[in-house]
């Protein structure tokens, strides 16, 4: 469950955004994923929640879309405005690998890792060699957006079978 | 200080995939497919490292640490420099000579066999992260994975900026793998120091270091030699039938013997240039490494001595012919050699001219290089030019100029980057600065009808170029150029045809020839070809 998670998840977020320039959009995106990463555990005992977890699934979905139109309108008039919604993603993703390693049992952890680098493999395959040329940025995003709106409601779902129990 | 080690290894291991990206970039004009597959191998290798992680080294993770450290140094500084040795083995005792060819297909092939070694330094660095987490988790008695995987984050960020914008344009790609590799090094002392406790064990660390360090420092020492070595045998075309030892000597007395290659490297390109003739002073009798004077751009050939010539006058006067009037102010993107702009400048009613140019390094050598600044009859200095270094989507959605004819000089679309140079975004703009009556001339692969055929590729270069430019708003267009591909367009409708009664009398015979049109209905139009920065096509010519 946790590794389709982050399969899903990771493939969204490498593909979020590339039609920005390719090196502040991967320099922006690591290092905010990287900054979240390493603040999660101080702040672990407010955040680490289920229904922030499904809030941050469907706050990607809502970015994913919104980002599509965010920015052509303001153009490349607006550079500072233009990356916010790559800032967005990169801090909500960078919320969701922490919680589903916190989650985990320990001896599960570097295997949700590993699952990481997986989903990213897959993204770095798929998305020049497939997704890009055959569907194009925008039905990219929104399937990767229909991506984290799943991952939401399914994990919305094992929550309630785990709560019965 | 353990999270500084894992600063260094996360840093380290991106340099290197990106050190093996670049160096394979040059087996392939595919640079989507082999960047692509390499930075995928990476993370799966680092996928599977990190998930047998737990069942290995479990006596002792400091030493494993140390161990790993120390591979992945060794394997990073010989990783380049054997990437080249064994490519000039496959190019000189390979008969069918398929290797030196860049555009064969199975150069594919040889883009996932150099895999292994993205794979290797992958998949022990799938080890470092939870190894330094499981030392600190025994010391620290807390799991801080998640700060471990942020400190990487980091590091992979620092090496993506650091390497390709800073270090790469300076050395050479085997000195990049040493650099890289004596931070591994420093990881394996700061590792002997801070873990190991017992005597036995700090030996073996201070022997790993001395022993990294001698090959760190062997691998130095050679790299200026293999590179040329490798450089050689791919543009000199050398070839033994029988592999033996007597022939590798052979071959290695002849390498050292020829005339060295000049190689330039810069943020966005590595710029070789080919001397006219390999054989040094003096020994001249062997022709048959006698070569035109050439330059490659990252191994794709660019111009060369004698084919130049009638490159740019096919731009230059075919444009000309097919308008019926002649420019007078004109715009060129791209085409920092300066031999496009010297070959405008013999147009008499031609005032002023706007060069367009991305690298800086590349009007440098133009302007600098003995032979080059020869050729280009040194064009960049007349008063009649303006040089403008920057990039020409920017330029030409910025300015407020218009012009009589846009010359489209660039290198063709191997990657999406380039692409963008080739889209419906690029050429809606392009129109938007041409004067009534001007055109826009640009070079293009193409592809016969047989070609295309053979290959299988479908949409052909042109069917991409036609439609897309169709769809920013020209009205009538032409592809011709069997030996060199252009496409010309305007936005009024007119007949285009060539005028060959028109043509100045002192231009190349094979000018001549290659004025020649493409059969234009033939090609498919359709919506779905067009190529769109948001929407891209992948152009595949060979």
């Amino acid at each position: 469950m946790t590794y389709e998670l982050c399969l899903a998840q990771y493939l969204s977020v490498t593909l979020g955004d590339t039609f920005l320039r390719y090196t502040t959009t991967v320099g922006i995106f690591t290092l905010t994923l990287g900054g979240m990463s390493l603040l999660y555990d101080r702040f672990a005992h407010r955040i680490h929640r289920p229904q922030y977890f499904i809030a941050s699934q469907l706050l990607l979905f809502v970015v994913a879309f919104v980002s599509q139109y965010w920015i052509p309108y303001f153009g490349p008039d607006n550079p500072v405005i233009c990356h916010l919604p790559l800032f967005a993603i990169g801090f909500i993703s960078g919320y969701e690998l922490p919680y589903l390693i916190r989650e985990s049992e320990n001896a599960l952890k570097n295997k949700v890792l590993a699952f990481d680098y997986f989903g990213m493999f897959s993204a770095t395959l798929l998305f020049p060699l497939f997704l890009f040329p055959q569907l194009g940025v925008k039905n990219t995003l929104l399937i990767l957006a229909l991506f984290n709106l799943f991952t939401a409601v399914v994990f919305y779902f094992s929550l309630g079978k785990k709560a019965k129990i | 200080m353990i999270y500084l080690l894992a600063l260094v290894v996360s840093f380290c291991s991106i340099s290197y995939q990106i050190l093996i990206s670049k160096t394979l970039l040059q087996f392939s004009t595919d640079e989507v497919f082999s960047q692509s597959l390499t930075l995928g191998v990476y993370l799966a290798s680092m996928g599977i490292g990190a998930f047998v992680a737990d069942h290995f080294f479990q006596k002792s993770r400091q030493v494993g640490f140390v161990v790993i450290e120390f591979i992945l140094s060794i394997l990073g500084c010989v990783a380049v420099p054997l990437i080249y040795i064994l490519s000039v083995f496959f190019m000189v005792f390979n008969q069918d000579q398929s290797f030196s060819d860049l555009f064969s297909p199975d150069r594919y092939y040889r883009i996932i066999f150099f895999q292994i070694f993205t794979f290797a330094i992958g998949f022990l660095t799938g080890f470092e992260i939870p190894i330094l987490n499981a030392l600190n988790r025994t010391k620290t008695g807390r799991d801080s994975l998640n700060t471990f995987l942020g400190i990487s984050y980091v590091g992979t960020v620092i090496g993506s900026f650091l390497i390709p914008l800073w270090i790469i344009p300076r050395v050479d790609l085997i000195t990049v793998g040493v650099f890289v590799s004596f931070f591994n090094l420093i990881c394996l002392a700061g590792a002997s120091w801070l873990f190991l406790k017992r005597t036995p064990q700090r030996v073996l660390g201070l022997f790993l270091l001395a022993l990294g360090m001698f090959v760190n420092y062997s691998v130095l020492t050679v790299a200026p030699k293999v590179t040329q070595i490798y450089k050689k045998a791919y543009y000199a075309d050398v070839s033994f039938v029988e592999f033996n030892l007597e022939n590798i000597r052979q071959a290695y007395r002849l390498f050292n013997f020829l005339k060295p290659i000049e190689t330039y490297s810069s943020v966005y390109q590595m710029i070789d240039i080919v001397p006219a003739n390999l054989a040094p002073a003096g020994a001249e009798i062997f022709q048959e490494f006698a070569k035109d004077f050439s330059l490659y751009l990252n191994m794709a050939p660019q111009f060369s001595e004698n084919t130049y010539k009638f490159y740019h006058e096919s731009m230059v006067f075919g444009g000309i012919n097919l308008n019926k009037t002649s420019p007078q102010k004109v715009l060129i993107l791209g085409g920092g050699d300066g031999l496009l702009v010297a070959e405008l400048l013999k147009i008499p009613s031609v005032e002023k001219i706007v060069l367009v140019e991305l690298d800086p390094l590349m009007i440098h050598i133009a302007k600098t290089h003995p032979v080059i600044s020869r050729f280009n009859q040194r064009a960049l200095e007349d008063a009649k030019v303006e040089v403008i270094v920057g990039d020409a989507f920017h330029y030409i959605r910025n300015t407020k100029e218009s012009f009589d004819a846009i010359l489209v000089d660039f290198p063709f679309p191997a990657s999406y980057e380039l692409g963008r140079l080739f889209s419906i975004e690029f050429y809606s703009v392009v129109i938007e600065r041409l004067r009534d009556n001007g055109y826009v001339i640009a070079d293009i692969p193409l592809l016969t009808q047989q070609e295309a055929v053979k290959s299988g590729i479908s949409p052909t270069p042109q069917e991409i170029m036609v439609n897309t430019m169709l769809a920013s708003g020209f009205k009538s267009l032409v592809t011709f150029g069997p030996m060199d591909g252009f496409v010309f367009a305007k936005k009024e409708t007119q007949s285009l045809r060539f005028d060959y009664e028109k043509l100045p009398d002192e231009i190349d015979f094979r000018t001549r020839l290659n004025l020649n049109a493409f059969e234009i209905e033939n090609l498919k139009l359709s919506p779905e070809f067009v190529n769109s920065v948001y929407k891209p096509q992948r152009f595949r010519w060979r």
